[in-house]
């Protein structure tokens, strides 16, 4: 008898070595297809992780959650008139259909293959900083970019204005959010065509930025602006900043709803097995790494799965590719940006709010560093990375096991060390990464927005 | 959960409440709830007076990761002879160590550094 229990005991024991061997994650669950069994400390990290807060507060946009500005922001978004040749809008490359982005490693431009990856739109207006470098510190002061680079859409303020004031419909939007158009809107010996100041940059004793007289030598845009009067030219500002608010009030609408994780995390909370099946048991061992052995929750925390700050992970550049500082020069451009926080049009200009202007250290450290990106959706909007280098999910996954080459520049974060898995948990930790897909925004925000009847 | 409630962190060189006649220590005080993950905040130093010393700087690194933080604190000593930092910015969880430069009536400054966990 005791003998027995003995033999049955070692044979128990001998079963469950085994089984630590074949897969020490397993070992503890109670059964094979109910939840992970996660410890406190795990369970403590992966609830600051969902569900998504309401928006942050848009304090230098005063339009920044009127409904009438998102309506025209989306009438503006999808125009394509706001180019030069009328032949791009800023959903040819954040279309909704490609997840908000544009399914290209590297944007396509007027003139070629951009240096950078689109990011989705997805959850912008969570971010603290735009761009990979974080050279906007708004969505509004964000549009000026894209809209004026001779490379994206060539389009200028100057044209805008002129725009508006001939589009009887775009016109009786935008006064009715604005006020009265400026005066001569329509004059294009006022708003002259093409005209538009030169992008934010900053300039220093070794590398001075040229003056607008010296660039209207050779640019014609630059020339029409030189042209214009200082009043119309601040008019025109003025008018691209309005027009660039209301397409904030509309990207802020683009937030997906709860995704198949915010579930698991409800029924986490509530002990409730049956929401926490909405992730498979694959992606809870992937969620298991994410918060646990992968790190990544380091840089990926909080329920947007980043901090929105800049991380040098050291992807090297490939040979032939630009020279990209990354995060520096973002530092110094949005420090000069007209069009920043405390700039003329914000909404909100005291310097002593604004605690991220304001406290903003250029730092040799961020040499090589770019913003992390949210993880919500981004199963959605492939290529990845800054360069768009990987095509999928499993491709960033195993670099992080890797992390293969040198950065260009700068240092990799120290702490980031290569991550040791193997094939099942890189499809696992894939499978994580899948779970965070939200249900897509509204159908009515999908598609350009026809005007109204008495149109 | 968080372990966001040390809201006074001793900095002893002498520990905490002796009786000796070496000055009080220097002490931190931080927002209610501990200092946030990833939010801007203001803190005070308190005591530096106390060590006949002037506080000159104010700084952070993550010395596992050889970086610190992406601000730049503003100093401003109060009425009541306490420093009130604005300004940090601590952007990521994990093992930081604040720094206070610490300017004697020689010259001289001294880092005192004190270590500070951010839990997510
Ligand atoms: C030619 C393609 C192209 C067009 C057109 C375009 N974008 Fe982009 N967009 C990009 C690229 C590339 C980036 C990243 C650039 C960088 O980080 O330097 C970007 C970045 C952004 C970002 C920053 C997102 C983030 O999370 O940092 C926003 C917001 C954005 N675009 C909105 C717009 C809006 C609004 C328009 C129209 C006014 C527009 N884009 C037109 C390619 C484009
Ligand atoms: C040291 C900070 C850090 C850590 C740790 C980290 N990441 Fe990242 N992650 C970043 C940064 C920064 C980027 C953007 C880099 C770039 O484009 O140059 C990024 C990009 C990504 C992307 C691409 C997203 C997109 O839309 O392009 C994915 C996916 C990702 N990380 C997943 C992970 C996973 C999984 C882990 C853990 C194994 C992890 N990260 C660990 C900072 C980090």
């Amino acid at each position: 008898m005791t003998r027995l229990r003995l033999a049955a005991a070692l044979l128990a024991a001998g079963a469950c070595v085994g089984g630590l061997g074949l897969n020490s994650l397993d070992s503890q669950e109670p059964e094979a297809d109910g939840p992970l069994r996660f410890t406190e400390r795990e369970r403590s990290i992966i609830q600051t992780l969902s569900p998504l807060p309401p928006l942050p507060q848009q304090a230098s946009n005063r339009w920044a959650d009127d409904p009438a500005a998102a309506r025209f922001g989306q009438r503006l978004f999808y125009d394509a008139r706001l180019s030069r040749e009328g032949d791009r809008s800023c959903a040819s490359c954040h279309s909704p259909g490609l997840g908000w982005s544009d399914g290209l490693p590297r944007a396509e431009g007027r003139n070629g293959a951009l240096i950078r990856n689109s990011p989705s739109l997805l959850h912008s207006g969570y971010q603290r900083w735009l761009f990979w470098d974080g050279r906007a510190d708004s969505l509004w002061a964000q549009v000026q970019w894209p809209l004026e680079h001779p490379d994206e859409m060539g389009f200028a303020r100057a044209d805008l204005v002129r725009l508006l004031a001939r589009d009887a419909s775009l016109r009786r939007d935008y006064e009715e959010l604005f006020g009265p158009l400026p005066e001569g809107a329509a004059d294009a010996e006022r708003f002259r065509p093409g005209g538009r100041p030169p992008l934010p940059r900053p300039s220093d004793p070794f590398n001075p930025a040229p003056s607008l007289e010296q660039l209207a030598e050779t640019d014609p845009g630059h020339a029409a602006w030189l042209a214009m009067s200082e009043a119309d030219r601040r008019a025109a500002s003025e008018v691209l900043s309005r027009c660039a608010k209301a397409i904030e009030a509309f990207e802020r609408r683009l937030v997906p709803g709860p995704s198949a994780f915010d579930r698991f995390v409800e029924g986490l909370r509530e002990d409730d097995a049956q929401k926490q099946g909405a992730l498979s048991r694959s992606a809870q061992r992937g969620l298991r790494i994410f918060v646990g052995k992968g790190n990544c929750v380091n840089c990926h925390f909080s329920p947007l799965l980043s901090g929105g700050e800049f991380h040098n992970i050291g992807l090297a550049v490939a040979a032939g590719e630009p020279f990209d500082a990354g995060r520096p020069d973002g530092i110094n451009t949005v420090r000069v940006d007209p069009m920043n926080g405390r700039g003329e049009f914000s909404d909100a200009q005291e310097w002593a709010s604004n605690v991220k202007l304001r406290y903003l250290r250029y730092d040799e450290h961020t040499f090589g560093a770019y913003k992390a990106p949210t993880l919500r959706n981004a199963a959605v909007s492939a290529p990845y990375m800054h360069d768009g280098r990987f095509a999928t999910l499993e491709e960033v996954v195993r670099f992080y096991v890797e992390l293969p080459g040198l950065p260009p520049v700068g240092h990799r974060e120290e702490t980031l060390l290569p991550v040791p898995l193997d094939e099942g948990e890189i499809q696992d930790l894939v499978a994580f990464l899948e779970s965070l897909r939200g249900t897509p925004v509204d159908e009515q925000l999908r598609r350009p927005l026809e005007p109204t009847e008495d149109d | 959960m968080l372990l966001r409630t040390l809201l006074l962190i001793c900095l002893a060189v002498p520990a905490c409440g002796t009786a000796d006649n070496s000055p009080p220590p220097i002490k931190l005080e931080y927002p209610a709830g501990g200092p946030p993950l990833n939010e801007h905040f203001s803190f005070y130093v308190l005591n530096v007076d106390k060590q006949d010393a002037t506080l000159v700087d104010v700084d952070a690194d993550m010395p596992a990761h050889k970086h610190g933080i992406l601000t730049d604190p503003s100093i401003e000593l109060q009425e009541d002879g306490r420093y009130r930092v604005d300004g940090m910015l601590l952007h990521m969880p994990g093992d930081w160590e604040i720094y206070l430069d610490l300017q004697y009536a020689n010259g001289a400054v001294h880092r005192q550094t004190i270590p500070l966990i951010l839990e997510h």
